[in-house]
């Protein structure tokens, strides 16, 4: 008798659930991928007990046939491949065709689906615990539902991995809102217990999706990225947050690679590179990021859900991020575009789920859980743009036709920046109050000043020289670390390092930048190796950032300085010039802008 | 203790000693001075454990005895003292030391004498005596190159070494190297030892004798003391393996320029004006048609270009150096003109004074993008 055997299908979907459905926003992500597939134009998610007592998902898709239907439930059975080759060129979602067998393995799963012509009944399926239990033709709209009911039902031991209700649907909160701003032309809805948390225009302009989702108060605090690299083929587009708005973690970066939400190491660490100097020690710029690349320079099928890709070359997607986003933020800036505005709101980074929403009083009509048929989808209506979004936009689109490097757009931009910018006096020999055409402006005359001191010295630091040495200095590193050493002996070469071989594990240095002592080298070359190994080759100033800081800040005016008008219309005019003008380097705000809309509203008026 | 004693003569020993206080110490009682009257003498030490001091000056002793006084004090009151003669007395009930000179009175507080760490003699098998003004010339010609830095401990020093009747000295912060060699006249014991180079700038303030007169040296595992005159300082050695000089100094060059000593030294302090800026002190030398363009830039500031006529032998070199590092050497050049011999604008060169070969500076060029 032979101790091995092949397990039975239901076995072995079960075994296969463990990988695709970890908890219930896996089994959102996955069917709400599909739906994406299907070319839905509206998905609607709706969830009660954090997703593990009940979720539906109705779409308006293409839908499938009766025979499609039945299909759909067997494991491997997709539509979207049908060769391994398929694979290198895909642009689906979904391609292993495990989804559904999976989640119908460890729930009540049951789905309804109508063609979209040509056959007036739509068909039922049935499945509970991977046994199919009920196929019949039935009454439903065009488009597919897929109801999944009592999660983990027939596996306990998963079950007490769940967590909360309220964590479990937090969770399938976030993934809905990064799949809503990988899409911003499907219009998404969320509702929890009966309740509207997450709705989306779905009219493809994602930052009318941002302000859905993150709130009003973002817009203008928004960047547009547009980025392109004609020759490895990458597109960078979305948006990014200015310094002055920082988040408490990455929850808030989204990283879009052709459509597909991912999580990128590398991508993330671009961001962070790019931001270096604008941010304090701990936050996040918000960041929406769609990426694309030819599909055959990734590989999708890495990860069991997808939430990770693998790029042919990564330092390529590196460098094409770090190059977009540092465009974006140092591209020349009329004031009202680098000014942190203000906020009246005592906790302004707290966007909370349900406070993002401007819905939750609504009444929405309530659907009832054991109803199978489809909600009204003509209940669906695009929400009315804002008009404050509408002139942000009008004026995002002007300054976006800024950013093409002509010299004397950018001169424009200097000369107005100074004609239009009016300081008005001094607040307590630190504030510099000025006027500008579209509101009030407050400077700090030292983070202004460190900021401009900053860019100027890190300019220069371009051009170091490098002093020999006499008597070598020998280093030991380990393998990995010479092996990094001998690749990019060029990238350190330029920095004004020259390391040799010297022994198994030792290196030999016989040249230094002049600026570093001898004490600090060590430290140095492994910060170098720190910054490669993070797939990023550094330049100068981010080596010296510390240094740089420190001497800017001691150089800059301080804060108790009284300033004339002609120094305070210089200082301004500086700022608006810099490279990096939203903070100092320190990661603090230079300038705030009172918009009269904001003055009005402070001495209510409105 | 009860003793007299003139004025110039303390003066001149607490000034000797009070290098070797300790200015930041948990132990209060390095930063005393302590005095010991004995035999018609009176001796002062101080220590701070990396140098000691001890200086010996005539005295009239009444009452033999020791005690230890807080440095800093003593070392002021006894320069702004009225009279010539300093009588200095101590009172073992209410541990005071009572300082009279004309009509002004003192009374310090002692320090606890026998806390004090006192001040061995030296003695040594090894014993090697040297003229002070070679030893002080060997110094300051040298040790000026020491670096600063003490993540290598050994270039915070100066490399003595001696070999049968020749001595060298050789200082180096790994950027540039001096060495200056001598002979001693007679035959020796050879030594190898890296002394500290604020105990060897201490020492070279210190030999200040017009005539020269013997210094003996005694060389210990981890120590070393000079005995000379009345005074003699023990110090520490600096651990570890000073690498071979003779390496890095190369055996051959492709040009040789002969300069004006003074000519050469204002010009580069001259354009050097406009490189000082920070950590870059960098100047450009080209060395072309037997003369030498000196140059600077700096994009802040401006430009300086200082032309100086030569001799040049060899091919046209140009190169790029810290200022700092070549206007450190050119202080020390007395010749009247000097050789400066390179190779390639990435490979050291080196100067030297035209008359002397016992003198000679190695310097790394600096390469800029």
């Amino acid at each position: 008798m032979s101790f091995i055997h092949v397990l039975d299908e239901n076995t072995a979907n079960k075994i296969a659930a463990g990988e695709v459905v970890e908890r219930p926003s896996s089994i959102v992500k996955e069917l709400v991928e599909n739906s994406i597939d299907a070319q839905s134009k509206n998905i609607e998610i709706e969830i009660a007990e954090g997703g593990i007592g009940f979720i539906r998902i109705t779409d308006d898709g293409i839908g499938m046939s009766s025979e499609d239907a039945q299909l759909a439930i067997l494991r491997h059975a997709t539509s979207k491949i049908s060769a391994a080759e398929d694979l290198a060129t895909i642009t689906s979602l979904g391609f292993r065709g495990e989804a559904l067998p999976s989640i119908a393995a460890v729930s009540k799963f049951s789905l309804t689906t109508r063609l979209h012509e040509n056959q007036s009944l739509a068909t039922y399926v049935e499945v509970v615990g991977g046994i199919n239990t009920d196929i019949r033709e039935a009454g439903g709209s065009v488009g597919t539902s897929i109801v999944v009911k009592d999660l983990f039902f027939n596996t306990p031991v998963r079950k007490k991995f769940l967590k909360t209700p309220s964590t479990e649907s937090s969770h399938i909160h976030d993934i809905l809102t990064k799949i809503a701003l990988a899409n911003p032309n499907i219009a998404f809805k969320l509702i929890n217990n009966n309740r509207l948390v997450l709705s989306t225009p779905g009219n493809n302009q994602l930052q009318d999706t941002l302000t859905n989702i993150y709130g009003q108060k973002i817009a203008p605090d928004l960047l547009p990225v547009h980025y392109e690299n004609t020759i490895d083929n990458i597109k960078i587009s979305g948006y990014l947050s200015k310094p002055t708005l920082l988040k408490s973690s990455r929850q808030w970066q989204t990283v879009i690679v052709n459509a597909r939400v991912i999580n990128s190491r590398s991508i993330a660490k671009a961001l962070d590179n790019a931001y270096h100097s604008l941010l304090p020690k701990s936050g996040y710029p918000l960041a929406v990021l769609n990426v694309s690349v030819p599909t055959d320079t990734i590989d999708v099928n890495v990860h069991p859900q997808k939430s990770e890709v693998k790029f042919s070359d990564e330092q390529k997607i590196f460098r094409a991020v770090y190059k977009a986003v540092i465009e974006v933020l140092s591209a020349p800036h009329a004031p009202d575009q680098l000014a942190a505005t203000v906020e009246f709101k005592p906790n302004p980074s707290s966007y909370s789920h349900s406070a993002s929403n401007p819905y939750t009083n609504n009444d929405y009509k309530k659907p009832s859980y054991n109803a199978v048929s489809v909600p009204i989808v003509s209940s669906w209506q695009e929400t009315p743009l804002p008009l404050n979004v509408v002139r942000d936009t009008l004026e995002k689109e002007e300054m976006m036709s800024f950013d093409t490097p002509a010299p004397n757009v950018i001169s424009r931009i200097i000369e107005d920046s100074q004609f239009t910018l009016y300081p008005l006096g001094q607040v307590d020999d630190c504030f510099i109050i000025s006027k500008g055409p579209d509101g009030l402006y407050i400077i700090d005359q030292h983070a202004a000043h460190e900021r401009i001191l900053y860019d100027k010295m890190s300019q220069h630091t371009e051009r170091i020289p490098s002093q020999q040495l006499l008597v070598p200095l020998f280093l030991d590193f380990d393998t990995t670390e010479i092996n990094i050493i001998s690749e990019y002996h060029d990238t350190f070469y330029k920095l004004g390092f020259t390391l040799e071989l010297a022994g198994p594990n030792t290196m030999r240095l016989s040249e230094l930048p002049s600026d570093i002592p001898l004490s600090e080298t060590e430290a140095s070359i492994r910060q170098i190796l720190e910054y490669i190994q993070n797939m990023h080759e550094p330049n100068p100033q981010e080596l010296r950032h510390h240094c740089l800081q420190i001497a800017s800040c001691r150089a800059a005016i301080k804060a108790g300085e009284t300033l004339n008008m002609r120094q305070m219309q210089a200082l301004i005019g500086e700022l608006c010039n810099t490279h990096l003008p939203y903070t100092c380097p320190h990661g603090r705000p230079a300038m705030i802008r009172f918009t009269p809309k904001d003055l009005y509203k402070m001495f209510k008026r409105t | 203790m009860k003793i007299s004693c003139t004025k110039e003569q303390l003066n001149h020993a607490v000034q000797t000693v009070q290098k070797a206080l300790a200015t930041k110490t948990p132990m209060p009682i390095l930063t005393g001075i302590y005095l010991s009257a004995f035999e018609d003498k009176l001796e002062l030490q101080a220590t701070n454990y990396e140098i000691g001091i001890s200086c010996i000056i005539e005295a009239t002793i009444e009452e033999p005895g020791t005690v230890v006084i807080s440095g800093r004090y003593f070392q002021e009151l006894v320069r702004k003292l009225p009279g010539e003669i300093i009588e200095i007395s101590s009172s073992a009930e209410d541990r005071t030391i009572q300082i009279t000179s004309n009509q002004a009175q003192f009374n310090l507080l002692s320090l606890p004498a026998e806390e004090f760490p006192v001040l061995k003699k030296p003695t040594s098998d090894t014993v090697i005596n040297v003229k002070d003004n070679i030893l002080r010339e060997l110094i300051k010609k040298t040790v000026f190159a020491c670096s600063t830095d003490e993540s290598r401990p050994i270039f915070t020093g100066g490399l003595l070494e001696i070999n049968q009747h020749e001595v060298n000295m050789v200082a180096t912060n790994t950027h540039r190297l001096a060495i200056k060699k001598d002979h001693l006249g007679h035959n020796t014991d050879s030594i190898k030892m890296i002394i500290p180079a604020k105990i060897l700038n201490e020492l070279a303030r210190i030999m200040i004798s017009d005539v020269p007169m013997d210094v003996t040296i005694y060389c210990q595992k981890n120590q070393v003391s000079f005995a000379f005159d009345n005074i003699y300082i023990i110090s520490r050695l600096i651990e570890g393996q000073f690498p071979d000089y003779n390496k890095v100094i190369p055996p051959s060059f492709a040009t040789t320029i002969t300069i004006d000593t003074h000519a050469f030294m204002d010009a580069v302090e001259r354009v050097s004006l406009l490189a000082r800026d920070g950590d870059y002190n960098i100047i450009k030398l080209a060395f072309k048609n037997d003369c030498v363009i000196i140059t600077s830039n700096n994009p802040d500031i401006g430009k300086a270009c200082e032309t100086v006529t030569t001799t040049v032998q060899g091919n046209e070199v140009e190169i790029a150096f810290n200022a700092k590092y070549v206007t450190d050497i050119l202080k020390n050049i007395s010749s009247e003109q000097l050789i400066f011999s390179l190779n390639t604008p990435l490979s050291p060169a080196s100067i030297k004074p035209i008359d002397d070969e016992t003198y000679n500076y190695i310097i790394t060029p600096v390469r800029t993008n």
